[in-house]
């Protein structure tokens, strides 16, 4: 037994280590582009008339999973953008973004800030939205783009506040399900 | 028959020739429509005079200048490629930004190239000197009469007036920078009265209107802004489409018919020209909206490039009828920007608008070329329309109208009755080595072609056609031929 306990200690070594190792995967792992981090948005029917831009996608969120619940839009605006300059600044913001999926009358939360999204530059800003028929929301626009090509999100939010949402929607455009569709539509 | 005409047969000939023996070593046909180099150009009723490569620069606007006993072509540029950003100017031996060209075709034949004004550094949209508009001093209410003045854009971040009445060295005379996107402005040359496509910070669009008095080009002074209401400085919500361009009648028309968006969203507004001049300057929504007579929303699938006004017109088939026998007619072309009919863009071709009530304009006829004879989808690059000639002149006005068709050349379009507008003739220049390649992406991996992209054209006085290309490939100079040429009223050549 004497000569059992060193390996015992050895196996108990290596378990260590591979644990260490599975850790360190783990880690390595980016949830943020995991499918898990998608799973809480289910994706619905595109609610809207044909426009200009066509259809995107549309996602929900529910107020369980997300904290309110949120409908996320989505579409490519093919050529739209500056190339040059990309979503340079809130004007430029407000020209990509789609109000009319806001359903009410948008007032800017204060000014947008820059983001990443699926590696590209870009921009969001919340607005509170007042409408005669709904009680307050908040709606995010989220722009951002690949050359001239900007795609364009639009996020309603029934209950709030809406800076508890912003992470919750940046992971959802950074995640699989977002990027896969932006590599497919933009063709990169 | 000109030496050059014969140089053309026979090369055309050889091409020919060489291309069946090609086809032969290839084991078959080469994909029907894409274009080679040593290809003829393909023509109808349409016949190359002469060519310039404009230094392999990528053409813009064109505009045609009668000057003196001469007549000068002054050519806009986009930047530079990125394999060329700087190209290389013959003449002094520098690369030089993309700016203007300025051609002596007084002998269409022989054109000869006098100087280039290099732009804004930049690449693309992102650089060159894109528009191009010429007033004469002796015209201009307070210009110097010996002076000749060139409009152009710097980019996208100024306008700039030029002196240009030795026009292989011209002087710039001022320059309104600080802007965001300057782009195809309008001038007056008998009232000086100009309309900029300008991006004033603080409006909401790139693109906007600016009222300026050029009528003394050294001492501008500017009369107002103008755009949509919504795109105004302060306004909220959606963001209306932002203007590409307009035109003018001037004072004894009394109309600017103004273009909103290119492929999309687009909006024709026909605008009194003395109350927007004249009425209250303040941006406001009520003031914006004081000098508008009327707009039309076209479907959100197309845009509105260029608004080309065409005037009151005998309709044939209304000839005996007591009332509104006439029609005035508004042309409107919009602009394909997406490469090979890909994804984001539906089809863009021209637009025949009845505005005769001009509160309630209304599209009664269009006009497209039919993509699959030739396969125009997948020749390369973009197929769609892109502008028309905006020359008024008695020669073509409100008989042909020639419309830019990238891949598929230049259109000539039969117009004397705009309710049943039909192709006459046609032009699609052969590529050259000078011709750059354009791409999409297949698997995520770049799927790049070589084809003309024919994206302006203009006409002169005498009847020539000038049509330039966005592929680096040049200017060439047409000439009507045929039944077409005859609609002109021009004699047999």
């Amino acid at each position: 037994m004497k000569r059992a306990a060193p390996l015992t200690a050895e196996i108990n070594l290596c378990r260590v280590a591979l644990l260490f190792v599975i850790l360190a995967c783990l880690q390595a792992v980016d949830f943020a582009h995991s499918d898990e981090a998608d799973s809480i948005w289910v994706e619905t029917k595109w609610p809207f008339l044909m426009d200009q831009w066509g259809e995107g996608r549309s996602f929900q969120c529910k107020a369980a999973d997300c904290g309110a619940e949120l409908d996320l839009y989505i579409r490519a605006k093919i050529g739209f953008c500056s190339n040059t300059t990309g979503v340079a600044d809130d004007d430029e913001l407000e020209r990509l973004s789609d109000f009319d999926f806001m359903k009410g009358q948008a007032t800017a939360l204060g000014s947008g800030r820059e983001i990443d999204i699926a590696g590209m530059k870009g921009r969001l800003r919340a607005y509170a939205i007042a409408s005669p028929i709904l009680s307050q929301t908040y709606a995010f626009s989220v722009a951002f783009n690949s050359n001239s090509d900007a795609l364009v999100a639009t996020v309603a939010v029934k209950g709030g506040p809406p800076a508890a949402m912003e992470p919750v929607i940046i992971q959802f455009l950074n995640g699989k399900t977002i990027r896969r569709w932006v590599t497919r539509t933009l063709g990169l | 028959m000109t030496r050059l005409q014969r140089a053309e047969i026979k090369k055309i000939n050889f091409s020919r020739g060489a291309a069946v023996v090609m086809a032969l070593l290839m084991g078959g046909p080469a994909l029907a429509g894409s274009q080679k180099i040593g290809d003829p150009p393909e023509s109808s009723n349409m016949r190359l005079v002469g060519l310039n490569d404009l230094q392999g620069r990528s053409a813009y606007q064109p505009t045609i200048h009668h000057q003196g006993d001469r007549w000068i072509a002054y050519i806009g540029h986009h930047g530079g490629t990125d394999a060329v950003p700087k190209p290389v100017n013959p003449l002094t031996g520098q690369s030089e930004f993309n700016g203007t060209s300025i051609v002596d075709v007084t002998d269409p034949a022989h054109p000869v190239y006098l100087r280039h004004i290099p732009g804004q550094e930049g690449t693309y949209e992102a650089g060159g000197a894109q528009m191009t508009r010429v007033c004469d001093g002796k015209d201009l209410p307070k210009g110097d009469p010996s002076a000749v003045y060139l409009l152009r854009t710097f980019g996208g971040a100024a306008h700039e007036i030029w002196n240009v009445a030795d026009p292989a060295n011209p002087k710039l005379i001022i320059r309104l920078e600080g802007l965001k996107d300057t782009h195809k402005s309008w001038w007056e040359c008998k009232t000086g009265i100009a309309f900029l496509v300008s991006g004033v910070p603080n409006w909401r669009v790139r693109r906007m209107t600016e009222i300026y008095d050029l009528s003394d080009p050294a001492k501008p002074v500017k009369i107002r802004e103008f755009g949509l209401p919504g795109q105004e400085p302060g306004s909220t919500g959606s963001v209306p489409t932002e203007l590409h361009g307009m035109i003018s009648t001037g004072s004894a028309g009394n109309r600017v018919y103004f273009g909103y968006g290119t492929n999309k969203g687009g909006i024709l507004q026909i605008v009194d020209r003395d109350k927007l001049i004249s009425g209250p300057k303040e941006p406001t929504p009520e003031n914006l909206r004081f000098p508008v007579i009327g707009e039309m929303e076209m479907s959100p699938l197309n845009g509105a490039h260029t608004t080309f006004p065409l005037g009151k017109m005998a309709i044939p088939n209304f000839s005996k009828d007591k009332f509104a026998s006439q029609r005035d007619i508004v042309m409107i072309v919009d602009e394909s920007l997406v490469n090979e009919c890909q994804e984001g863009e539906a089809r863009q071709m021209v637009w025949f608008v009845d505005a005769t009530v001009e509160k309630k304009p209304m599209v009664v006829a269009s006009y497209s070329v039919p993509e699959t004879s030739e396969n125009f989808c997948e020749r390369g690059g973009r197929f769609g329309s892109h502008s028309s000639n905006e020359s008024m002149a008695p020669v073509f006005y409100r008989k042909l109208a020639f419309v830019t068709w990238f891949d598929a050349g230049v259109r000539a379009i039969d117009i004397r009755d705009p309710y049943h507008p039909k192709e006459v003739g046609y032009f699609i220049p052969a590529i050259t080595a000078t011709t750059d390649k354009r791409c999409i992406k297949v698997n995520g991996q770049d799927a790049c072609k070589v084809a003309i992209q024919s994206n302006n054209v203009e006409t002169d006085e005498r009847g020539y056609v000038y049509v330039v290309d966005r592929a680096n490939t040049g200017l060439h100079i047409l000439e009507m031929t045929g039944p077409a040429r005859a609609i002109a009223g021009l004699p047999e050549n």
